[in-house]
């Protein structure tokens, strides 16, 4: 069994209450507010003129967060940091991963999860594709980046993968303490 | 206007929890376009299709054999012409009681205040459980990932 998982940010608005933003200030980008040239600039992975994009207050500043081509199994986007929701001082994010596991789409995160009281972001990624895995024998990884600094840059925090794709089982701690997971 | 975008939503997600396909289709338009992020060997009519007519045929061979036990949405986010919703449900095939739980998000595009496209990524875990149920899982020699 093959396992993705979804990306949006935490919350609700009622539909009688429907507006661009959330509670938590995740704002969704449509074509009367078009995300910013200076982010849209910075984006290298392919993405459409108009993205499905949103943006939220974090680590001290905004990240915008645009879709990016994605597959069967994961929703892909990129991420840009900037100090003020007009895209100021913009800088593409990029999370390396341990050895060269995310080497060549850096600038890439699947199914994101947002944890915004420690200023981290985590990824759940799964290819049951043995033929285009970036690692070979790992059908599925967590990793979680905490922003540090100003401007920020991304950590490496913890880092998990197996074979298995339903990630059930077989699971191996790179970074981090073992136990922990991306949820 | 999000307010109306939410509102056609708002029907929209209620036709469909009510499972009334003919309810659902007044809401969509012809040239509608719908897409289920799903690799081939989990489900063979994933992927893209074209027009209402191909999609409401779609949804035809699988909705009325399943009973929609809950379909919540737990995060709605909307704009003018675009619309993101998160969805936690639980289906059940009516004949073999497989069920799947599991969240999906859809990705909705608005025209005129119509919506055009809407793109559905899904948490896969237990669907290949309900597609071979359906009779609608695909063969894995054939698994592709785009």
């Amino acid at each position: 069994m093959h396992r993705a998982t979804i990306f949006l940010a935490t919350g609700l608005i009622s539909f009688a209450a429907a507006a661009t933003e959330l509670e938590d200030g995740t704002f969704l980008f449509d074509t009367d507010t078009p995300v910013p040239a200076d982010v849209l600039a910075l984006v290298e992975c392919g993405a459409e003129d108009e993205p499905f994009a949103t943006r939220q207050p974090f680590a001290g500043g905004f990240v915008f967060a645009l879709q990016c081509p994605g597959n069967n199994e994961n929703f892909n986007q990129t991420l840009v940091f900037a100090d003020n929701a007009q895209g100021g001082g913009a800088r593409l994010l990029r999370f390396p991963g341990p050895g060269k596991r995310r080497e060549g789409f850096e600038d890439v995160l699947s199914n994101v999860r947002w944890y915004p009281e420690s200023s981290e972001i985590g990824e759940i990624a799964v290819d049951s594709d043995p033929d285009s895995r970036p690692t070979p024998n790992i059908c599925r990884s967590e990793g979680r980046w905490r922003l540090e600094g100003h401007p920020p840059k991304s950590k490496l925090v913890f880092w998990r993968e197996t074979r298995d794709c339903d990630g059930r089982k077989g699971w191996n701690v790179v970074v981090g303490r073992k136990g922990d997971s991306v949820k | 206007m999000p307010e109306a975008t939410a509102s056609l939503l708002k029907d929209y997600y209620d036709a469909w929890r009510a499972q009334d396909l003919d309810w659902l289709a007044t809401y969509l338009p012809d040239d509608f376009g719908h897409t289920m992020f799903i690799p081939h060997a989990i489900y063979t009519e994933g992927g893209e299709l074209d027009g209402k007519r191909r999609v409401m045929e779609r949804w035809r061979r699988y909705v009325p054999q399943c009973e929609f036990l809950r379909y919540d949405l737990s995060t709605f986010l909307v704009s003018k012409d675009r619309a993101a919703v998160e969805i936690s449900f639980e289906y059940r095939h009516r004949k073999t009681g497989v069920l799947l739980k599991t969240t999906k998000a859809n990705l909705w595009v608005f025209e005129a205040g119509w919506p055009v496209r809407m793109a559905e990524y899904y948490d896969l875990t237990g669907v290949e459980a309900l597609t071979r149920s359906l009779g609608l899982a695909g063969d894995r020699r054939l698994m592709s990932t785009t």
